[in-house]
């Protein structure tokens, strides 16, 4: 079992725990209070807290409301689109913890606590800066709607590439699958990520 | 409005106890993908939903997402996720494993996915997933794909209903011998052979599993034969990110040039992962050659009887396994 | 060629010898900031106060009629404020998802809650969703009487309405003859037969249907409308709530995707205009209505199926002499499953023509305009027939192309394209892996577009405002549908004015910044552009005036140097020219006038310029799985004077993406047992996506067109026409089979080469 210590600890914590460690934070949500996790939500509404872009939020939420509703409507967030509300297409993605995510696929109630950050991050980390650039650059955005989705997963992809100098077009593809697009970007897409992997745009 | 209760249970007995106290007014929710697909379409509406991720902050947390694995073992717990299955340096035995992991639905659900939720997923039939439309897995008094539009459903194994089985993993796993571990408040250490997890539409209409609704999957244990090595790969209509139009996954051994413990499975093509036997027949004991693969493949889906529109899938499938094969035993495929 | 006039509009023609230093140049999209970081408000995000989600009601089953419709129980529910019935007793069902009542709530999830508790009753009556049992005799009829045809801006405007008389559920589209086909064909060495099919697509754009209306009053409201057409958006709300058109402020900022569906305050299938409208009247409060995936897929629309008898006649040598298009295609209940264009009127050096195509009408929602209304599917079946008929004469494709097109233009994209495709090399490597029966294949393929140039004189109103302080503004109320128009108009103005496009200010997407044309039909650019820069010329004529009664020299001693602006013997900066205007500065409004009509390449019919295009394919294919992977594609279009070419370029890549979709992944699922789109989804029905992305090489031809003032042409339609029928073309080189049916899935592929092998 030698590789039992290393596989053990992999992944999982950061992606689904829920005392999840605050990595992918673009903010620390420095004196959030740490959900008590009460045995029971529902079925009234309930209060989430988040930190949503670097901003302490807080929401009243029926628990069936998904976290792309709430932040589109209930905290008024621009970034996420709904399209296929079944996690299919990216467009709502958003990091949660550091990580991409579909936020249609994820209750509002699963973020109480947790650091939410979209596209629209007011104070962009020097990856997300470079990709906006670099989107528009490329002209990786027609109409925009899948726009807010793609950047976020690249940014997902970027920051947890192994090494990111030397990705490839083939895994920016794999990497980049679940995001659909109707306009057909793919092309500036594969090419604005591969610019700001090989640091020909940077935030700067 | 509409009432539900999330609960969040320290630990797993206190899960399995408002499982049991529920009864079938209650589903566990893992990384509930599945569970909100069937809740926005209208075909699930519990009034109880136990978050089993909830249990990752406690006691029971480090087991449900530990994942080890040897030469000749893996095991995982059910809250491992896809992503981590898919980035962990498995051996060759469990090469499948990952490559299955790696290639189900997209990265981002993948992330969210877990072990347990994937193999329990429900089917994805289109007439199952239409929260209009009342098909036999619904209560209906027929299988609406048998008679309608079917091009996605079983060739192999089907009747009374005909859906495939939708998990990925599944056709992975189905190459070993192992156990699945449950608990849950009336047996909190069960087990059952992983050959008996899944079952077919003859024997059970309202699950494609053989756990009870109290019951909740908690790990996965394989073994596999020293020197096996194992892959999968898959056909699908859209080439990244799509459910496969068929899957198949091999494990073999070489052997003193001949192949041993042969086993071929194949995915979404069945209500089960679908071991083929009369092909696993062909090649125990024979020569690793292009035509032993050519009639191997041609036996993988001996008996299959397609229906309306999915014919299609035998010939593909043939030359995904018969590809698969080569790739295998490393026999060159042809230009 | 005919020599192109020297004016335009009364301006210099921006002929070939006119150097651009703004236009032309490959110009990065003004919007592109605000939607990279998420800042970009689409209509499904604008949150008036008070704001309430809509929902409607909808048919489960596809044929019936309605007995009943009760709507207390979702009334009754905390939340709802407001329900209206879509439907009365006796409406007749004629698809599943037709609207039946509409709710509309504090949240959404009480909205979706309400309109299921909503009791309907149907007598359901019997129904028929597919082609083939549309035809049969004694089939149920969709339509009792004839159908009005729903044209919308997304159409071709040069093709002539439907009169023919609808029999069972059959209605003929207008004919297109000319000389004597069947005579032709008789006396032909060899005659060519087969049937090609196409399915239902959707145009799938990610953002969903979407309008918010708020009522000001009585008497006017102001509606937040995903939309290809504000304007269309503003006329239909004025008309069904009998309002001043004035009183309707229609405001699109952004606008994700629509590809035809998005015209008018209504999906093709859903009243959702009148909907949004009534439930707002009624709640007195904002409503928003945002249409789901499975209401994307069943009711706003989609590109008719088809199926084509194709019987092409040839001389020994290779000569056609006719071509034969016997086509029937569904709509739903809607119109318009026609076949385009190339069959007619690409290769008009065959003398016989004959295109004959119906409606089949079906209990599925109503088809409409989609990217190039018909074309795609004319140019699969066609296309594919010629490289069938090429094969059986032993002829190169490409060259019995060239032989029959006489179109100056796209000939010489073919020959572009042969080099920069490597033509001749692909060819050779497909024959020899295809003669040895190699496992992997490879294949090339190519196929051509028509289109025209469809831009509006007199309708698009660009206002261009110069004020004291130098700053430049230009505004129209058109909206930007993601091909860059927005860009375009600051790009022209900042020609005209010497400026930065940086330096000018565009305001757009609302009804109330001047008439515009609709995104759809490829018209936008040639009918904004050209209207741009009129008022762009006009503000510089004015700004010069100024000028020269300032400086005290004659106006025609006024011109521009580089940035600066020179009068008589002063040099001044724009910004000191300025300072020499009044208050009020300059507002002068432009429009674009008639297109002159001695254009040297016309679109059938005359009074439009004709734009080709060609599309080469290359294609991988595996035997043993079926599947294909498209590793190539090189597109050589012509769109007159590109305007900006990263933005076009995009919108032709984007095309080809849509394309190779139709080619391999894309078909609407009906299930005819039950009514029902069984793919409503983006899972099941699947968008190509970056495993389907190829290598992509986009090639303009720029050609002098007189067409209008900057002489643009749109490229949006043109740039899919053809993607799906190079494909087609490719898999036919790679195997030696033909599919003849969309889309090329693997069983398709290995199902092709079981036939062959079957064949004696």
């Amino acid at each position: 079992m030698s590789d039992a210590p290393r596989l053990s600890r992999r992944g999982l914590f950061r992606t689904v725990g829920g005392t999840a460690v605050l990595s992918g934070c673009t903010r620390e949500g420095g004196g959030l209070r740490r959900p008590a996790h009460p045995e029971v939500a529902g079925p009234d509404p309930t209060e989430v807290q988040l930190v949503l872009d670097g901003r302490r939020v807080r929401a009243r939420v029926p628990i069936v409301r998904t976290l792309a509703t709430c932040l589109t409507e209930d905290l008024g967030a621009t970034a996420p689109k709904v399209a296929c509300d079944r996690g299919a297409c990216g467009a709502c993605m958003v990091r949660v913890d550091g990580r991409a995510l579909p936020s249609c696929s994820l209750l509002a109630v699963d973020v109480d606590g947790r650091c939410v950050d979209t596209a629209a991050h007011p104070e962009p980390p020097p990856l997300l800066a470079a990709l906006r650039k670099a989107f528009v650059e490329h002209d990786a955005a027609q109409c925009g709607y899948c726009t807010s989705g793609m950047i976020v997963a690249a940014w997902d992809l970027l920051e947890h590439a192994n090494a990111r100098a030397d990705l490839t077009e083939d895994e920016v593809r794999r990497k980049m699958a679940g995001n659909l697009c109707r306009c057909g970007t793919h092309r500036a897409v594969v090419r604005a990520v591969l610019a700001v992997a090989r640091g020909e745009v940077t935030a700067s | 409005m509409m009432p539900l209760r999330l609960v969040r249970p320290p630990d797993l007995e206190a899960a399995g106890r408002v499982l049991a106290e529920h009864g079938r007014r209650a589903v566990v929710r893992a990384g509930g993908i599945d569970l909100l697909d069937r809740w926005k379409e209208g075909i699930d509406r519990p009034d109880v939903v136990v978050d089993l991720r909830a249990l990752l902050a406690g006691p029971d947390g480090p087991g449900l997402a530990s994942l080890t694995a040897d030469e000749g073992h893996l095991a995982a717990g059910s809250l491992v996720t896809l992503e981590a299955l898919a980035e962990a340096e498995l051996p060759p035995a469990f090469a499948a494993v990952r490559q299955a992991a790696s290639s189900a639905a997209n990265p981002a659900i993948r992330r969210m996915a877990t072990l347990g939720g994937n193999l329990l997923q429900r089917p994805r039939c289109w007439y199952f997933r239409h929260g209009d439309l009342v098909c036999l897995k619904k209560g209906g008094a027929r299988c609406l794909a048998a008679e309608g539009r079917n091009r996605y459903n079983a060739v192999l194994g089907g009747g009374p209903s005909y859906i495939v089985h939708p998990s990925t993993l599944a056709t992975a796993l189905a190459l070993y011998d192992g156990d699945v571990m449950h608990a849950g408040a009336e047996d909190p250490a069960g087990r059952i052979p992983l050959a008996d997890l899944f079952v077919t539409p003859d024997r059970r209409l309202d699950a494609e599993h053989a756990l009870r609704p109290a019951q909740i999957l908690t790990a996965v244990r394989l073994s596999a034969p020293p020197g096996l090595r194992s892959g999968y790969d898959a056909v699908r209509e859209r080439r990244l990110y799509d459910w496969p139009y068929v899957e198949a996954a091999a494990a073999l051994r070489v052997e003193g040039g001949v192949l041993r413990d042969v086993r071929i499975v194949l995915g979404q093509v069945a209500p089960v992962p679908w071991r083929a036997r009369a092909a696993e027949r062909r090649l125990e004991g024979a020569k690793a050659t292009e035509a032993a693969f050519a009639e191997a493949s041609r036996l993988a889906f001996e008996g299959a009887r397609p229906l309306s529109d999915n014919a299609g899938k035998i010939a593909v499938g043939r030359g995904l396994v018969r590809r698969l094969l080569h790739r295998l035993a490393e026999i060159p495929l042809p230009a | 060629m005919k020599k192109p006039p020297a004016t335009i509009d009364g301006l210099p023609a921006w002929g070939p010898s006119f150097r651009p230093t703004v236009v032309g140049r490959p110009t990065d999209r003004i919007d592109g900031p605000a939607k990279v970081a998420g800042r970009a408000v689409y209509t499904t995000h604008v949150r008036p106060p008070g704001l309430l989600y809509g929902a409607i009601v909808r048919a489960k089953v596809a044929a019936g009629i309605v007995e009943g419709i009760d709507l207390s129980p979702a009334t009754k529910m905390a939340g709802v404020r407001a329900a209206i019935p879509l439907a009365e007793p006796g409406s007749r069902i004629r698809f599943a998802g037709q609207d039946l009542a509409a709710v509309a709530a504090t949240t959404p999830e009480i909205a979706r809650a309400a309109a299921a508790a909503v009791e309907v009753r149907i007598a359901p009556a019997p129904f028929v969703v597919d082609l083939d049992a549309a035809l049969a005799d004694g089939a149920p009829r969709v339509h009792e009487a004839n159908v009005a045809e729903r044209r919308t801006e997304g159409d071709d405007p040069t093709e002539a309405a439907a009169k023919g008389t609808v029999v069972g559920n059959v209605r003929p589209l207008p004919a297109f003859v000319t000389g004597d086909v069947e005579r032709a064909l008789d006396r032909a060495d060899v005659v060519f037969d087969a049937t090609y099919e196409t399915p239902v697509v959707t145009h799938c754009a990610l953002e969903p249907h979407a309008l918010t209306v708020a009522w000001d009053g009585d008497d006017a409201m102001t509606v937040w409308a995903s939309t290809q057409s504000i304007f269309s958006v503003r006329d239909e709300m004025a008309e069904v709530f009998g309002l001043a058109p004035a009183k309707v402020t229609v405001i699109c900022e952004h606008l994700g995707g629509g590809f035809g569906a998005k015209f008018g305050a209504s999906a093709p299938g859903s009243r959702m205009g009148y909907a949004a409208g009534a439930l707002a009247r009624e709640a007195k409060a904002p409503v928003r209505l945002v249409l789901d995936r499975r209401e994307e897929q069943e009711v706003t629309g989609h590109r008719p199926s088809s199926r084509q008898r194709v019987r092409l006649g040839a001389t020994r040598d290779g000569s056609l002499v006719a071509i034969d298009v016997l086509a029937h295609g569904s709509a739903g209940i809607g119109t318009g499953a026609g076949v385009g264009r190339n069959a007619a009127h690409i290769y008009t050096r065959c003398p016989n023509r004959r295109v004959r195509a119906h409606d089949v009408f079906t209990h599925a929602g109503p088809g409409t305009a989609m990217r190039a209304p018909g074309h795609p599917q004319g140019a699969f079946a066609l296309e594919l027939a010629l490289d069938e008929l090429a094969a059986h004469l032993g002829k190169d494709p490409l060259d019995l192309r060239i032989a029959h097109d006489p179109h100056p233009v796209r000939r010489k994209e073919y020959e572009i394209g042969r080099e920069r495709f490597s033509w001749d090399a692909r060819r050779a490597a497909a024959k020899a892996a295809r003669e040895e029966g190699a496992r992997i294949r490879t294949g090339a393929g190519v196929a051509a577009s028509i289109w025209g140039d469809f831009g509006r004189a007199r309708v698009a109103r660009v206002t261009v405002t110069v004020a004291r302080d130098g700053s430049v503004a230009v505004r129209n109320g058109v909206q930007d549908i993601g091909g860059g128009i927005a860009t375009v108009l600051a790009q022209v103005v900042a020609e005209v004015l010497h400026r930065d496009v940086a330096d000018v200010t565009v305001a757009y997407g609302r009804s109330t910044l001047g008439r515009s044309v609709g995104s759809g039909g490829s018209q936008t650019t040639s009918s904004v552009a050209p209207a741009a820069r009129v008022a762009a010329e006009k503000a510089k004529q004015a700004l010069f005036e100024a000028v020269a009664e300032a400086v005290g020299v004659p106006a025609a001693a006024v011109a521009f140097d580089g940035p600066s602006i020179r009068a008589g013997n002063r040099v001044l900066s724009f910004a000191e020219a300025c300072a020499f205007l009044d208050d009020d500065g300059i507002e002068v409004t432009g429009s674009r006038g008639p297109t002159a009509s001695d254009l040297p390449f016309p679109f059938p019919g005359g009074g439009r310029a004709q734009i080709g295009g060609v599309q080469f394919a290359a294609v991988e294919v595996d035997t043993w799985t079926g599947e294909v992977r498209c590793t190539r594609i090189t597109a050589v279009h012509d769109c007159g004077r590109v305007m900006n070419p990263k933005t076009t370029e995009s919108q032709v890549a984007g095309g080809i993406m849509m394309g190779l979709g139709y080619a391999l992944t894309e078909i609407r699922h009906m299930d005819p047992t039950t009514g029902r789109v069984l793919n409503a989804d983006l899972e099941r029905y699947k968008l190509p996506g970056f495993g389907e992305l190829p290598e992509i090489d986009v090639h303009f031809v720029p050609v002098d067109t007189p067409a209008n003032a900057t002489g643009s042409v749109g490229i949006g339609e043109p740039a899919t026409i053809p993607t799906a029928a190079a494909v087609a073309c490719a898999v036919f080189d790679a195997l030696g089979v033909a599919v003849r049916r969309l889309p090329i899935t693997p069983d398709a592929v290995l199902a092709a080469l079981s036939r062959e092998e079957e064949a004696p």
